[in-house]
């Protein structure tokens, strides 16, 4: 019985004259380890504006959101943080892997409001010039044009938005919603959402 | 039996793993019946999965239970894995080791979680506190390699998610070395001391045969002699490579519980040991898996609590259109029938903790006396009991 006794009796003056195995948590902040996985960010400048982590979210806590006001329009990714799992696909899937990523953080206590967690980007649409319809986000159109590079002269919209990005079209009015327009063989020369494109082509 | 049922209201915390019921009807002292209610947290996981793609269902059953978190989306993982032919054949050699290394890594924080509180229930609180102090470097390690305490989010179907990085292979090794003390103090702090011996001897017991009877799996039926382990009898991940053995005790008591947990700890410890020597490396993590084919499989794991059975029925889509899944306690929970009745009411929250259920169960036991059906304490008045046992234990045995 004294044996036992004894190696306890090591761990219990050990332990006295250690210091203390908890930390002061909220006076000294606690760092996690690098790839800890926290709060998800959106950086406006990397994401396309896809909603490639709104599909694969498990918890749905990602919401894409089209507006259509007249002539422009506008996608709007919204990452809610209350309902986020933090588990990475969203990172994991994104086009330029750079457009969400998770941080470090892990502290969610706030005063606000559960409906206030989140962060919300915009992104403007490309807009079909025939018939005025959101095609894509801009971004994403102009990252699509950056990876295929010189493929994209295979594709009249492709390349008449990578000319106007440079300088070297002029960018037309557009006109706003006028499904009316009458297609016709110089249609093909704008910027086309694939059903016009199609008609056009079938048409000339 | 017409008994009055008295229901106590709270405290709930659906928020835990499985918040069971229990209803035990005592003569005095004894136990004479118990009731067991269970389904108080169904979440309809099972048909959540249904609406989930392949690839977003690991995320969602290893929230089935945040203790054995990898277990679940490993046993899933195993089922799809089995349509598509075989986990062996599918994914690549260096996933085989990362998924081994994670699972027992999780064996060992969910084996001192379970020590930690089976030392509080019987009024040990110096081990409750050891235990779940030495558990903390093993959820660091956690942290460390997957992103996260809990909820590791490391499988999918065809490998793993992440890598275990050249630099984090030292940390854990080190991690090893420093359990091993601690497990041996734990092995003599349980195994030598004469109380818990007295106490934790012929309590709470369950027979060869009632265990058979009972269908218990993991450690609650390796403890009464049933030779049962998934990892031996159906080997998964690398562990069919590795030298360990199964652990067995015979007499199928609070104590043999206790003893083959506290073992499970050094087989754990060194199958991890050995994955990490034999990890492959610059290797592929993942295969690529497109389509799942219509189809059936299943998966079986070892969970820490025992075997955790998942079923996936797919029809060549990217849902299932079936999911089962069968936890481990809901089979232990059930023998705590034959286990707790016969006790005394003092022994009745060690045996019924002693299955490794999830704890918040044990604070909605409701004690009702069979002769005027009256409700006498609630779960904190039981453990309360418990330990005032083992004080008066520790009494006698320092007078002798």
């Amino acid at each position: 019985m004294r044996r036992p006794k004894l190696r306890e009796l090591k761990e219990a003056v050990r332990a006295l004259f250690s210091p203390a195995y908890t930390n002061d948590f909220p006076r000294k902040p606690h760092k996690p380890f690098e790839r800890f996985r926290g709060r998800p960010y959106f950086h406006e400048e990397d994401c396309t504006g896809c909603g490639a982590c709104a599909q694969v979210c498990p918890a749905k806590a990602i919401e894409v959101n089209d507006e259509i006001k007249g002539a422009s329009a506008k996608r709007k990714l919204t990452v809610h943080w209350d309902t986020c799992i933090f588990c990475g696909q969203c990172e994991a899937n994104c086009l330029t892997s750079k457009g969400i990523t998770l941080s470090q953080e892990f502290d969610f206590a706030t005063t606000e409001k559960r409906e206030d967690l989140k962060q919300t980007i915009e992104k403007e649409f490309v807009m079909c010039e025939c018939c005025g319809e959101p095609i894509v986000p801009q971004d994403q159109y102009a990252w699509v044009v950056k990876k295929i590079g010189l493929f994209s002269f295979t594709n009249a919209s492709l390349l008449l938005f990578y000319l106007r990005s440079v300088g070297l079209a002029l960018k037309e009015k557009m006109t706003p919603g006028d499904k009316s327009a009458v297609i016709n063989r110089s249609t093909r020369l704008k910027i086309l959402c694939p059903r016009c494109r199609r008609e056009a082509v079938l048409k000339s | 039996m017409s008994h009055k049922i008295i229901v106590p209201i709270g405290p709930y915390h659906p928020l835990q793993e499985e918040p069971e019921y229990f209803q035990l009807y005592v003569d005095g002292e004894k136990v004479v019946d118990l009731d067991i209610i269970i389904g108080y947290n169904h979440r309809g996981i099972e048909k959540l999965s249904e609406s989930k793609h392949f690839d977003q269902i690991p995320y969602l059953v290893e929230r089935i239970c945040g203790i054995c978190s990898s277990s679940h989306p490993y046993a899933y993982c195993l089922a799809v894995e089995n349509i598509l032919g075989t986990e062996a054949m599918l994914v690549p050699e260096r996933a085989l080791y990362i998924r081994t290394i994670i699972d027992e890594l999780q064996r060992i924080h969910s084996h001192l979680l379970w020590l930690g509180l089976a030392g509080h229930f019987i009024g040990y609180n110096t081990v409750w506190m050891w235990a779940w102090k030495y558990r903390e470097p093993v959820l660091d390690c956690f942290e460390m390699v997957t992103g996260n305490r809990n909820n590791y989010a490391m499988f999918k179907v065809g490998g793993v998610r992440r890598d275990i990085k050249d630099e984090d292979i030292p940390i854990l090794k080190k991690m090893l070395d420093d359990l091993i003390p601690a497990a041996d103090l734990f092995r003599g702090a349980i195994m030598d001391d004469p109380v818990i011996k007295s106490r934790l001897k012929d309590v709470g017991l369950l027979t060869r045969q009632q265990a058979i009877d009972w269908c218990v799996v993991g450690p609650t039926a390796r403890a009464s002699g049933v030779n049962i382990d998934i990892r031996r009898d159906e080997p998964y991940g690398a562990i069919d490579r590795l030298d360990w053995k199964v652990i067995l005790e015979k007499e199928g008591d609070i104590f043999c519980k206790t003893v083959v947990r506290i073992l499970e700890l050094y087989e754990s410890i060194s199958i991890i040991r050995q994955s990490l020597d034999k990890l492959p490396k610059n290797a592929p993590i993942d295969a690529e898996v497109k389509d799942i084919p219509g189809g059936e499989g299943i998966g079986r794991v070892e969970a820490p609590r025992g075997e955790c059975f998942h079923y996936i029925k797919s029809d060549g889509t990217n849902r299932p259109i079936r999911h089962k899944i069968r936890s481990p306690s809901f089979m232990n929970v059930a023998s705590d029938k034959v286990s707790a009745v016969g006790g005394t009411i003092s022994d009745a929250t060690l045996t019924l903790a002693a299955v490794d259920p999830c704890y918040c169960c044990t604070e909605r036991v409701a004690v009702i006396n069979k002769v005027d059906n009256r409700k006498v304490m609630n779960g904190w008045d039981l453990i309360k009991l418990c330990q005032e046992k083992t004080l008066k234990l520790k009494a006698t045995l320092s007078e002798s």
